[in-house]
């Protein structure tokens, strides 16, 4: 028999190797599914998302938010009913200001959305490992709510930093803190917050040490819900519950700061210098007065409290006064630039006054952004993109959720839902509500309908006396 | 030795007065314009209205360095005037260094606002409102000793709902 030379063997083992490559290749692209993320966002959009939340204490809670961009279709696809996972994103909110964005779970919560009719179900599904859900998720239907992943045994805990793929109970974080006169830092253990610190500003850094968690006490079959990481909070120095309910009869405004005209003599104090944010005396409905306080006063702190107070708190270069006025029945607010460095917000006390506190409140929380954005356009030297036209579509496309966690870390008891509804009052003028409308014209409509419900003549919401 | 000494620290004092004098006016011009960056407001009502806005302030000043009166011209807006024409903003403030001497019975300094859409910055404007900057408690003065200052200039925005 004729030998065949190794290096034809040799030849013919790449050429067997190229064409299993790119079958393989082939077979990925034919066989990767495709799924309708847009459907899934609606039904998103129309479920409870307050369902979604974890409370860690009175004031704080971890908004789980979806990942859209990272969707992904489980490996039994076809099987589950074109099953699709959507990563879930924690975030500590309400409370205090939300300075770092780094919470690390050893909980990875996914979004699972399985075709149901013309719709979705939407479940919530966790992993305790840094294991790909793709190979290792199972369905426990025996769950309502909750999908919970099954098949992972043994490991009752995962990995306190998943990302690095190893144990890790003990962290260093350390965090700018360049425009607040004070910082805390809150270490989560296993769910608990169990480490507070408050320090001054500069570059601190604070070392936690959780513990080796308690595998006895977490049986096979039970799964070990922890997390842990760094969240940190700036000014002011502490993370407290909802605060007094404030009336002008029982609120002691300190006054003065207002200038000659000796008008202003209710000061706004709270996080902001007295010469900084002043709530005029003109201010006296008690709602209003409510609202103004809780809003100014309190540590609400959430994306934009932090803008408003990096602007607004300490520096005393720009002022802004809160003005109560009777302007007719179009619009709930106005808030105008009066000099280079003065803004003045007036409160519409014909379409105010007898709304629901929920209402103002997202008023005010509008305004407050109208107020950022002017003082931006000025900082920008009247940058295009900063032109009060444009403020709606800005406040629509960026910052909606952002007011609804505002609202919320306020008002505890509030639906999701109503307070995404609130947050889009006054924004109907924008394209983002146009396209909403266009491409949802039913989920726009009953927005509205819940928006409603908290204005004056109505009942919802919480009514002052 | 000594009146050598005198000399030429005279010398230095009288070479050195044009810039000292230059440093501080340019300070005290920095200062009256922090002043008016805290109280200087324009109407909420024509910033509404769309109206842009020219008008000047007139202060009167005394000996020492007093402020005896301040005077808005007529189509100053009357709802934000009243701070502006309140002597105590500028209590302080060393308009000796403005004036480059010390002040007299009878000194003047004007201050023209222009107040303007920063949006819209050249609309509204007309002839009127030019000449009328200028008139103070109806009289039309022709010719007036005093120091006139660079006008402060209001870029307003808004309203925004």
């Amino acid at each position: 028999m004729k030998r065949i030379p190794i290096s034809w063997l040799l030849f013919a083992c790449c050429l067997a190797l190229l064409s299993a490559c790119k079958k393989a290749d082939r077979t990925g692209a034919v066989d990767r599914p495709e799924f309708d993320i847009t459907g899934i966002r609606t039904a998103y959009a129309q479920i409870d998302h307050y369902a979604l939340r974890q409370k860690l204490n009175d004031s704080l809670f971890i908004a789980w938010r979806p990942q859209w961009d990272q969707a992904f279709a489980a490996a039994d696809f076809k099987s589950y009913k074109n099953l699709v996972y959507i990563p879930l994103k924690g975030q500590v909110v309400g409370g205090a200001q939300l300075f770092s964005d780094n919470l690390q779970t050893n909980v990875r919560r996914f979004l699972a959305a399985q075709r149901s009719g013309n719709g979705y179900d939407l479940k919530v599904c966790e992993i305790y490992s840094g294991q790909d859900p793709r190979s290792q998720v199972r369905l426990d239907r025996s769950q309502n709510s909750v999908m919970l992943v099954q098949g992972l045994d043994g490991h009752c805990y995962g990995n306190f930093r998943y990302l690095q793929g190893e144990p890790q109970t003990s962290s260093t974080h350390t965090e700018a803190c360049l425009y607040y006169h004070e910082c805390t830092w809150v270490a989560i253990c296993n769910g608990v917050q169990n480490v507070v610190y408050t320090r001054g500003e500069g570059h601190p850094s604070m070392v936690q040490d959780c513990g080796i968690p308690n595998q006895m006490g977490c049986g096979w079959n039970t799964w070990f819900q922890g997390y842990g990481g760094w969240q940190v909070y700036c000014n002011p120095d502490e993370i407290d519950p909802l605060p007094p309910v404030y009336t002008t009869e029982n609120w002691s405004g300190t006054g003065g700061a207002g200038g000659p005209s000796n008008d202003l003599t209710i000061g706004g104090g709270g996080n902001y210098g007295l010469d900084t944010v002043l709530v005029d005396k003109s201010v006296a409905d008690p709602c209003l007065a409510w609202a103004t306080q809780v809003v100014l006063n309190r540590p609400v702190l959430n994306q934009i409290s932090a803008m408003f107070n990096q602007i607004f708190g300490g520096k005393g270069e720009y002022t802004v006064v809160f003005t109560q006025e009777a302007m007719g029945s179009i619009d709930a607010a106005k808030t105008l630039a009066e000099g280079n460095y003065f803004i003045k917000t007036r409160l519409n006390s014909d379409v105010l006054t007898h709304s629901s506190k929920e209402l103002i409140v997202a008023t005010l929380v509008h305004e407050m952004l109208h107020g950022i954005f002017l003082i931006k356009k000025k900082l920008s030297n009247d940058a295009p993109e900063w032109k009060v036209a444009l403020n709606h579509e800005m406040m629509a496309n960026n910052y909606v959720t952002n007011m609804a966690d505002f609202l919320q870390s306020i008002f505890f008891g509030l639906n999701y839902n109503d307070a995404l509804a609130l947050s889009w009052e006054g924004l109907e003028d924008t394209d983002a509500w146009t396209k909403f409308k266009t491409e949802h014209p039913n989920d726009a409509n009953l927005m509205q309908i819940r928006a409603d419900q908290f204005e004056r003549n109505h009942s919802g919401g919480t009514r002052c006396p | 030795m000594r009146t050598l000494f005198l000399l030429l620290a005279l010398i230095t004092a009288i070479a050195t007065a044009p810039a000292q004098n230059s440093s501080h006016k340019e300070a005290a011009a920095k200062a009256l314009v922090k002043i008016f960056d805290k109280h200087c407001k324009y109407s909420g009502t024509l910033i509404m209205r769309k109206e842009p806005g020219l008008y000047a302030l007139k202060v009167k000043l005394g000996a020492g360095n007093k402020v005896k009166e301040i005077i808005a011209s007529d189509n100053a807006p009357a709802d934000v005037i009243g701070e502006m024409t309140d002597p105590a903003i500028f209590s302080g403030y060393h308009w000796e260094q403005l004036l480059g001497r010390k002040t007299r019975e009878g000194d003047l300094v004007i201050m023209p606002i222009v107040a303007i859409s920063s949006d819209e910055p050249t609309s509204g404007f007309s002839p009127e409102k030019f000449e009328k900057q200028f008139i103070f408690q109806g009289r039309k003065s022709n010719f007036e000793n005093c120091l006139l200052v660079q006008p402060y200039i209001i870029r307003y925005s808004g309203p925004v709902t």
